[in-house]
């Protein structure tokens, strides 16, 4: 059941990405057929996943004031889900292909710089959300 | 996106390149999917089709020897490399290459602190590390140095200076500040320039020219070596620091503002980067055109009244900063506020007057402090999916060349459809006019627009004597036919010096619009 809300919001956001995108969507990554939403993340590729999102994501998706990633996504889903971390809908495929591709202002993360166990890690940490602040 | 070959190079050949690649750096660093693993080597922000700039493939080395591997298999191949190192090069052009099919030289894998000298005050940095890398880093360490950072936070220490970048510290002008490089050149050499060259010198990083010709600028915004390796000065965190803005009533007040600056900047009694920002720059990151308008065309004079005074600012807003002791701090902010205050409707304002939620002030604030941020990322959101290049042209700095540098960019832009929102930055003796060219990402109609209009730009900068600080990787090869002095003496300067250190002309070839001689047919 689970799994399955998980795959129809995630069709969801696809969709919403490929209107967005401009319909490069269906290409996508075929390494990743099989969604690794379906196990859960151990706690360690947890504590990875949040230890890149400190490093890479935070600095334009923080909750608050100045943040361009959180604002831009407060215009889309209103400013409680405006910060990743307050997010409840994320899966890993969204993630792993907004992070490779970019969306609206933002550009896309390269291999070079986060590789994709990396990805993986905040693919699985951004899903396990919301992680309210000051908890982990 | 299809995927491509390097120019010149057939299918079967490639295939051997990437695999001597991988050979050096592995396979996990060797990177050709052009679904999943080349998009974000790609630009973000283009006018053009992103065919253009479509890499074949980007290899990510990470040391000097795996670097020199590198170019060797590059030189056998004759495969064009393009080189980045934090790659968040956005507004000119990302990681994309010059040419569609190039091999990205990605050096972020390159990312040691080599060294923080908290006596001199400086740190010795590779090129993948990043404002905010080093920022970090001081603050673990408890140093009392500060970084001075580019808006984005996110980009490169290294590669910022070897594009003439600029912060907003004392400590802006980036190229001023960097002492003692390493550089790989495109035989596998490595140099150290300046007192580097002496073994075992006491001072690579503490005097910058070294002994006989100093050669540093011959790798900044070029494509004759690879820089490994940079000493960048870092300014000790002062006894006090206390930033402030003034606002200007008229749109007319640029040309006051300019001349009151410029002995103020001479006589270093306003020692930061100097910003005059126009009213749209410090709307868009904090509202968004539909909040205020939703009619086509740029926004009426009605409409910007209203924004001011929503958000408290003037049609011309300076930013500057005292730092020393307060004493000094006092003495200088005298000077400071007299000579604007001359000028009518000038108010002043200091960290408590203005507003907490007032984003532009809080990142400028930072900025001045050398505090990594994103936040001036957010003038994208002005509009929905949002991006722009920016127009860079440089002038003297007074009142009647920003007067005519604004009208001249202002009125073409208005013409084309677009809002004007752009800066004046004062080094020292120069400005830097930065012009902010928004655009819907995904409305190939307005791109085409904004590409036509900044081609348009460049033409009447130079007709009037201005030219451009640094460009995108699509205005290459029309900027740099600008600076044409001389039957373009100094683009055939640049082109025999190419020759004679990249004879196989692997280094990012169009860089800045030096071609290697194999390629200067296609000059565009
Ligand atoms: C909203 C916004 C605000 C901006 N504000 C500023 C600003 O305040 N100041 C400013 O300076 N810029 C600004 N920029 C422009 C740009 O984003 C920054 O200059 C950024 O630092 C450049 O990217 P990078 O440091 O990651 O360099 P990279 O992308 O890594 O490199 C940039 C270029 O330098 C050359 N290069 C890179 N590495 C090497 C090397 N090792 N050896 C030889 N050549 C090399 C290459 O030609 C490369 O294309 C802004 C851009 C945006 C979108």
């Amino acid at each position: 059941m689970k799994v399955a809300l998980l795959l129809k919001s995630m069709m969801k956001q696809r969709l919403l990405g490929a209107v967005l995108i401009g319909g490069i969507v269906g290409a996508g990554n075929t390494a990743y057929a099989a969604d690794a939403a379906a196990v859960p993340a151990s706690p360690a590729i947890l504590a990875q996943g949040e230890a890149v999102y400190q490093h890479y994501c935070t600095i334009c998706h923080e909750r608050g004031l100045g943040y361009p990633g959180t604002e831009a996504l407060g215009f889309l889903y209103g400013k409680d889900k405006a910060a990743l971390a307050d997010r409840d809908n994320l899966v890993p495929d969204f993630v792993r292909y907004i992070v490779r591709n970019g969306r609206g202002l933002m550009p896309g993360f390269r291999m070079g710089e986060l590789n994709n166990q990396e990805l993986d890690a905040l693919a699985a940490y951004l899903s396990a959300g919301p992680h309210p602040a000051g908890k982990k | 996106m299809e995927a491509v070959l390097p120019p010149g190079i057939k299918r079967e050949q490639f295939a051997a390149l990437v695999a001597d690649l991988q050979k050096v750096v592995g396979r996990e660093h060797v990177f050709t999917d052009a679904q999943w693993e080349l998009p974000a080597y790609n630009d973000a922000y283009l006018t053009t089709p992103a065919e253009l700039h479509q890499p074949s493939a980007a290899v990510a080395p990470a040391n000097v020897e795996e670097l020199q591997r590198v170019l060797e298999v590059a030189r056998h191949y004759k495969a064009p490399l393009w080189t980045v190192s934090t790659g968040k090069n956005f507004a000119y052009g990302g990681p994309a290459p010059r040419k569609a099919g190039y091999i990205v030289l990605d050096l972020k894998r390159m990312n040691r602190i080599l060294e923080v000298n908290e006596k001199h005050g400086y740190a010795v940095v590779e090129p993948g590390v990043s404002y905010l890398d080093l920022y970090r880093h001081l603050q673990k360490i408890g140093s009392k140095l500060w970084v001075d950072c580019a808006a984005p936070g996110w980009g490169g220490v290294l590669p910022n200076m070897t594009e003439h970048g600029v912060g907003y510290t004392p400590y802006g002008d980036h190229v001023t500040m960097q002492c003692g490089m390493q550089v790989v050149m495109a035989d596998g050499t490595i140099v150290n320039t300046g007192m580097g060259a002496l073994p075992g010198s006491q001072t690579s990083h503490l005097y910058k020219y070294g002994f006989g010709p100093s050669v540093d600028g011959l790798f900044t915004q070029s494509n004759f070596g690879v820089v490994t390796q940079i000493g960048i000065w870092l300014m000790p965190e002062p006894p006090g620091y206390r930033p402030y803005m003034i606002t200007f009533e008229k749109e007319s007040d640029l040309h006051a503002i300019t001349e009151v600056l410029r002995p103020l900047k001479v006589n270093m009694l306003v020692p930061a980067v100097a910003m005059t920002v126009e009213m749209l720059w410090e709307a868009a990151v904090q509202v968004t055109r539909r909040d205020y308008y939703t009619g086509k065309g740029p926004i009426p004079d009605s409409v910007r009244k209203k924004m001011r005074s929503d958000l408290k600012i003037g049609a011309w807003n300076f930013y500057g900063a005292l730092y020393g002791p307060p004493p000094m701090m006092d003495n200088t902010w005298e000077v400071v506020r007299d000579a604007f205050a001359s000028i009518p409707g000038a108010k002043f304002y200091f960290d408590e007057d203005r507003p907490a939620d007032d984003a532009a002030w809080q990142y400028r604030k930072k900025l001045g402090a050398g505090i990594p941020n994103m936040t001036e990322y957010s003038v994208m959101n002005w509009i929905p999916n949002g991006a722009h290049i920016d127009f860079s042209p440089i002038s003297p700095v007074t009142g009647d060349d920003a007067t005519k540098q604004y009208e001249l960019i202002r009125d073409r832009c208005n013409k084309a459809g677009f809002d004007y929102c752009g800066e004046f930055a004062v080094g020292w003796r120069d400005m830097h006019h930065i012009f902010c060219l928004t655009f819907d990402r995904y409305d190939a109609k307005q791109k085409a627009r904004a590409n036509k209009l900044f081609g348009e730009l460049v033409d009447a900068a130079a007709a009037a004597g201005y030219g451009e600080y640094r460009t995108h990787i699509d205005f290459m090869d029309r900027i740099a036919g600008t600076y044409n002095w001389n039957d373009s003496a100094l683009l055939r300067m640049h082109e025999k010096v190419k020759d004679a250190v990249d004879p196989s002309g692997i280094l990012s070839p169009g860089k800045m619009g030096i071609w290697p001689k194999s390629m200067r047919k296609g000059r565009a």
